[in-house]
């Protein structure tokens, strides 16, 4: 093997947001052992400041010219985009974990620990290579999987820990089965090798492709949570602190989205991508289990975790449509899936930020707990009214342009029956929305209303969110520029 | 019959002695060649030279399970340590940064294990 030159400047370039953030969760890490004494709330900050450096360096990648590195890692504007995402998700994810951490006894490890998930996650965004992309899944998992179950004196983390291990592993042993199979056919870890020697493999082993596909396919569906992969969903997002809830729901799915896309276009996209049509059941599955299980939840982060269940069938749609679209119309489905991402980014946060505070404030998680919030805290009820409408997807909010993108693509590219799917599903989904919109907007039959608080980080983190979400809702032109202007691959 | 499919033949046959040897040797040659010699000394279980005492059937500490990873952790570094030290020479200082990299972060784990009061039995 050629060793490759210490200084040259790419192997660096390459990867450094990864490097930015895995320092950053070691300087936490041992700024631990070091400062024993005291109220270390301040360690939080630390790892914010990583993962803003890091989000600089994701940005600046974007208008540089694209590299490879040692045929592994990339820096191509598909990875940056998605490293962008990852990256201001977790800085939104961080401030709320900071808020959280004058709650908890291991603070400090639950910000190490979605730093080193958040490495993973950026490593699946941005290798071109199966080992490192699955080395980057699994740092991703065995993390979320630690921070799911860091509250051991419950029952309920340790439940959905354990339940969350268990199928998450399934879920990579079946991933890895379809690798081997590639690897088999192609001789080749490197998905643009693969993606050319496929050329002359597709047709001799048609069911071996098609196996390798569906095998990746559900193994990356048990990460998203797509239905019928989804029954760790519930308990994990329960049981796990709301931070950790809220990671889960974008930060894992964002990345678990850009390595599935990365894997099967490069793979599997030179032959005309039919198979990806298969995605489209998945999808079909996802948005009618998920609006429709979400209906009878009780439990306000059970609820959350059903909706973001639907939320990721919403997305697997225009990923469906690499199937019956061509690859100049390609483009424009990236352009769905990143807008309705980041939309789903700020909705997400912000309304797993709202149940945390008012579930800590009423000793509750259940959904009654919101009865009356309109008195308790008019900007409370205000900001949940902003993301529990942007879900539903209402005019004005970001969910609503991402969802007419996403069902425009639906129609205009042979796919109208997800189109039509995804319309009366959304409709469903308004029951159970409106119904906790109601309860914020119910007067308190009795008794003395108590005011709730939150505190200024919940305050600045709240604020983002909404800003982020009538933002995109009101004037989404300008993420959809920079969108339409990137050259995805 | 296709080159490809010939292949198989060469696992069913792999299999098929892959079977049949440890099957002759402890049921039909073993018997026939081995000395008969009962003793009760010989239905003890094993342990490496200690007279066995007690039942197999024991309660452990949980706390040998955090040791055990720890002893665990480091046994994989030294696995990894050999061969980068038997071809030192071919690799250079790219090698040895990576590797000093590998160690700090593991010794970075062990001190955390270190100060979380895992090392300590009480």
């Amino acid at each position: 093997m050629q060793t490759p030159d210490l200084l040259h400047q790419p192997y660096w370039q390459t990867m450094g947001p990864l490097l930015v953030v895995t320092a950053a969760a070691f300087l936490v890490m041992i700024l631990e052992f070091v400062f024993r004494k005291g109220d270390r709330r301040w360690l939080s900050a630390v790892s914010l400041a990583g993962a803003a450096a890091a989000l600089a360096v994701a940005i600046w990648h974007y208008f540089v010219e694209p590299q490879i590195a040692l045929d592994t890692m990339v820096t191509d504007p598909m990875g940056n985009v998605f490293s962008v995402l990852i990256l201001v998700t977790t800085v939104l994810v961080l401030l709320f974990t900071w808020d959280y951490a004058g709650q908890v006894k291991v603070a400090a490890e639950h910000t190490y620990l979605i730093l080193f998930a958040v490495a993973g996650a950026l490593a699946m965004a941005t290798a071109v290579d199966m080992i490192t992309l699955y080395v980057g899944l699994e740092l991703l998992s065995v993390s979320s999987y630690i921070l799911v179950a860091l509250r051991r004196g419950s029952a309920r983390a340790v439940e959905g820990g354990v339940k969350y291990l268990l199928m998450g592993s399934i879920g990579s042993a079946v991933l890895l089965y379809g690798m081997s199979f590639l690897y088999g056919i192609t001789g080749s870890t490197s998905l643009l090798e693969i993606g050319m020697g496929m050329q002359d493999t597709w047709a001799s082993y048609p069911t071996i492709v098609l196996l390798s596909y569906l095998l990746l396919l559900i193994g990356m569906g048990v990460k998203l949570s797509l239905v019928p992969f989804h029954m760790w969903t519930p308990d994990a997002y329960a049981g796990a602190p709301s931070p950790v809830s809220a990671f889960l729901a974008t930060v894992a799915k964002a990345a678990a989205f850009i390595m599935l896309l990365r894997m099967t276009l490069f793979m599997f996209g030179n032959n005309g991508a039919d198979l990806f049509y298969w995605a489209g059941f998945l999808a079909a599955a996802s948005m009618i289990a998920g609006n429709v299980i979400a209906l009878a939840q009780r439990n306000m982060k059970r609820l959350l975790a059903f909706s973001s269940i639907a939320q990721a069938g919403y997305v697997l749609v225009p990923i469906a449509l690499f199937g019956t679209s061509t690859p100049s119309e390609w483009y424009g489905l990236f352009d769905s899936i990143a807008f309705y991402l980041f939309a789903y980014t700020f909705m997400t946060v912000g309304a797993f930020a709202v149940v945390h505070v008012v579930a800590r404030a009423r000793g509750t998680g259940d959904s009654d707990a919101l009865t009356g919030l309109c008195q308790r805290s008019p900007w409370l009820a205000g900001a949940l009214t902003v993301f529990l409408l942007s879900l539903a997807g209402m005019p004005l909010t970001s969910g609503f342009v991402g969802k007419v993108y996403i069902f425009a693509d639906a129609i205009h590219l042979r796919g109208i029956w997800l189109g039509v799917l995804l319309f009366v599903t959304s409709v469903v989904s308004f029951f159970y929305y409106f119904g906790w919109i109601r309860k914020i907007f119910q007067k308190e039959p009795v008794g003395e209303v108590q005011r709730i608080q939150a505190g200024p980080l919940m305050h600045t983190l709240l604020g983002l969110c909404v800003a982020g979400t009538l933002v995109l809702g009101v004037v989404p032109s300008a993420l959809l520029h920079v969108l339409q202007a990137t050259k995805w691959f | 019959m296709s080159p490809y499919w010939n292949a198989y033949l060469y696992v069913v046959l792999f299999t098929l002695f892959g079977l049949l040897l440890p099957f002759a040797a402890l049921w039909i040659i073993g018997p026939i060649l081995r000395p008969n010699k009962p003793a009760k000394g010989k239905l003890t279980t094993y342990e490496s030279g200690l007279e066995p005492f007690g039942d197999a059937h024991v309660r452990y500490h949980a706390r040998y399970y955090l040791f055990a990873l720890l002893f665990v952790v480091f046994d994989v570094e030294t696995l990894f340590l050999y061969p980068w030290a038997a071809s030192f020479h071919q690799l250079g200082l790219f090698a040895l940064a990576e590797m000093l990299l590998f160690i700090v972060m593991l010794a970075i784990g062990l001190i955390y294990a270190w100060r979380k009061k895992v090392l300590e039995w009480t």
